[in-house]
């Protein structure tokens, strides 16, 4: 068997070997295997290695690649909460799960204020960050009362209290110095008891104290908010980086227009110069014609053979 | 099964060269994962195969209105990749950083692969690893060109054909380079002394 002949037996194993010939060439080159030891002992071998091959594949798809044309990607939501965020603390009767609750609301209405005052994403987690700084050290306290919140730096406040049976939205509230720890941190399975006839009611089952759990739903929401103004920037880092790549392209399109142009450009003056120079070619043959070769011809030439 | 799903390539490119960019959207969904594969394959790095994606993406976004049989936009779309990879290669970083048959020094090779049995952990992902290893190992001692055929076809699902419109060589030549590229896979696999019987 020839070179050529062999080269093209060995296309036909690999068709064969991978289901490209039709029915009546792989009955032949099987019949054609089983007549040719040399032949057959190559289809073991490739046949082996694909087997091999076979065993090692592995599925090779990126996890959270994302095509990240910026045209083209549907925007989220800007208050979606990020799937799998931390939520902390019981679900209790009177907090909404999705966080839609007026405090919430509030909390989240700053925060989208935040975002949207003009900066991006990162200025406004920056903001944020710079804020919760901020109230930390500034001893900053969060207490419900009647009919909204009050906010509070430094030290504790005056503690009100809601006298037993007394009116939970407002009606006669009794002033007691308690200490910062006494306040608004009530049991949140229900009403507690400070002293006789005075019980702190926590907002959790309808009454207007902060409570821990409170808090920690703050926290929860709070994250949240965070985690989505990340993905957020995440979103728009790539879709700025996308807008990049295709700015190069752009520009290298443009520049590849101008080099086009320069060449064309040196072209035609290369042109123009060789046809300059042609024309005073031209004119100093017509000049050598006229001053001196009128009436000469090759004829009159000397023939160097002649002696 | 939502209306995208019921769609082919060529009905999906119709609507993405009117304009219709989710269709285009879904079009790289379909196809991103294969694409990723064989780029990272080809190039040996996680990191310049997602670039190179994306720039493939975007190329193939960009040109969309040039493809003229919507059918192939699959290999219309590794063609594009397996270009940028060419270009990669010629760059000197990359160069480097690829395993070839080029530039890697076969006793370097025999020293760093794993030699006797086809590894195989506990832990999926880290058996995942081991093999993937293994196969950069095994392709990466063969020259480009068997190796992009050879990818193609056994991890790829394109016909000698279809791999001839991607790589621009003759379908005989892609079935050539197939069948030279598996006989240097079963020799590197014999001079490991992996045993055969672990990969059926």
């Amino acid at each position: 068997m020839d070179e050529r002949t062999l080269e093209l037996m060995r296309e036909k194993l690999v068709a064969l070997l991978y289901d490209e010939l039709g029915d009546g060439e792989a009955r032949a080159m099987r019949e054609e295997l089983e007549r040719n030891p040399a032949l057959r002992a190559e289809w073991d071998e490739i046949s082996s290695a694909r087997t091999v091959l076979s065993g090692l594949a592995v599925d090779e798809a990126p996890s959270g690649f994302e095509f990240l044309t910026p045209e083209i990607s549907e925007p989220a939501p800007a208050s979606e909460p990020v799937p799998g965020a931390r939520r902390t603390g019981p679900s209790r009767a009177g907090s909404s799960q999705d966080g839609s609750s007026p405090e919430g609301g509030v909390l989240t209405g700053i925060l989208t204020w935040i975002r949207g005052t003009g900066g991006g994403p990162v200025w406004a987690a920056a903001a944020v960050l710079v804020m919760v700084a901020v109230l930390g050290l500034s001893g900053f306290r969060v207490q419900k009362i009647a009919g909204g919140f009050a906010l509070g730096f430094g030290d504790a406040p005056v503690e009100t209290l809601l006298p037993t049976g007394g009116d939970p939205t407002g009606g006669t509230h009794a002033a007691n110095s308690g200490s910062a720890t006494d306040l608004g941190i009530a049991d949140p399975a229900g009403t507690r008891s400070l002293a006789g006839d005075v019980q702190l009611t926590p907002v959790s089952v309808g009454g207007d104290y902060l409570t821990r759990d409170d808090m920690v739903d703050y926290e929860s929401q709070m994250f949240q908010v965070v985690s989505a103004m990340f993905h957020d920037y995440e979103k728009y880092r790539d879709q700025e980086l996308a807008g990049i790549i295709r700015m190069m392209y752009s520009e290298m399109n443009t520049r590849q227009d101008q080099n086009y142009d320069d060449l064309r450009g040196r072209i035609e003056e290369v042109n123009v110069g060789l046809m300059l120079e042609k024309n005073e070619s031209d004119a100093r043959y017509m000049d050598l014609m006229q001053s001196g070769g009128e009436n000469r011809s090759l004829d009159d030439a000397p023939n160097p053979n002649e002696e | 099964m939502d209306r995208w799903e019921q769609m082919n390539d060529e009905q999906l490119v119709v609507l993405a060269q009117s304009g219709d960019a989710q269709a285009f959207n879904r079009l790289a969904s379909r196809w991103e994962g294969s694409l990723y594969g064989f780029v990272r394959r080809t190039l040996g790095n996680e990191d310049d195969a997602r670039d190179v994606c994306q720039e493939a993406l975007l190329k193939a976004y960009q040109n969309i209105q040039r493809l003229r049989e919507g059918a192939k936009f699959k290999s219309w779309i590794h063609h594009i990749a397996l270009n940028l990879c060419r270009d990669r290669f010629r760059s000197t970083k990359v160069r480097g950083r690829a395993v070839s048959i080029d530039d890697t020094n076969p006793e370097d090779l025999e020293r760093e692969a794993p030699t006797g049995a086809v590894p195989r952990a506990a832990d999926g992902d880290a058996e995942a690893d081991s093999l993937r290893g293994l196969l950069d190992q095994l392709l990466g001692e063969l020259p480009e060109e068997q190796k992009t055929c050879l990818l193609l076809r056994e991890y790829h699902g394109f016909n000698s054909e279809e791999i001839s419109q991607i790589t621009g060589a003759p379908a005989a030549t892609v079935r050539t380079r197939i069948f030279y590229g598996l006989k240097s896979v079963r020799q590197a696999v014999e001079r490991r002394g992996l045993d055969l019987a672990d990969f059926r």
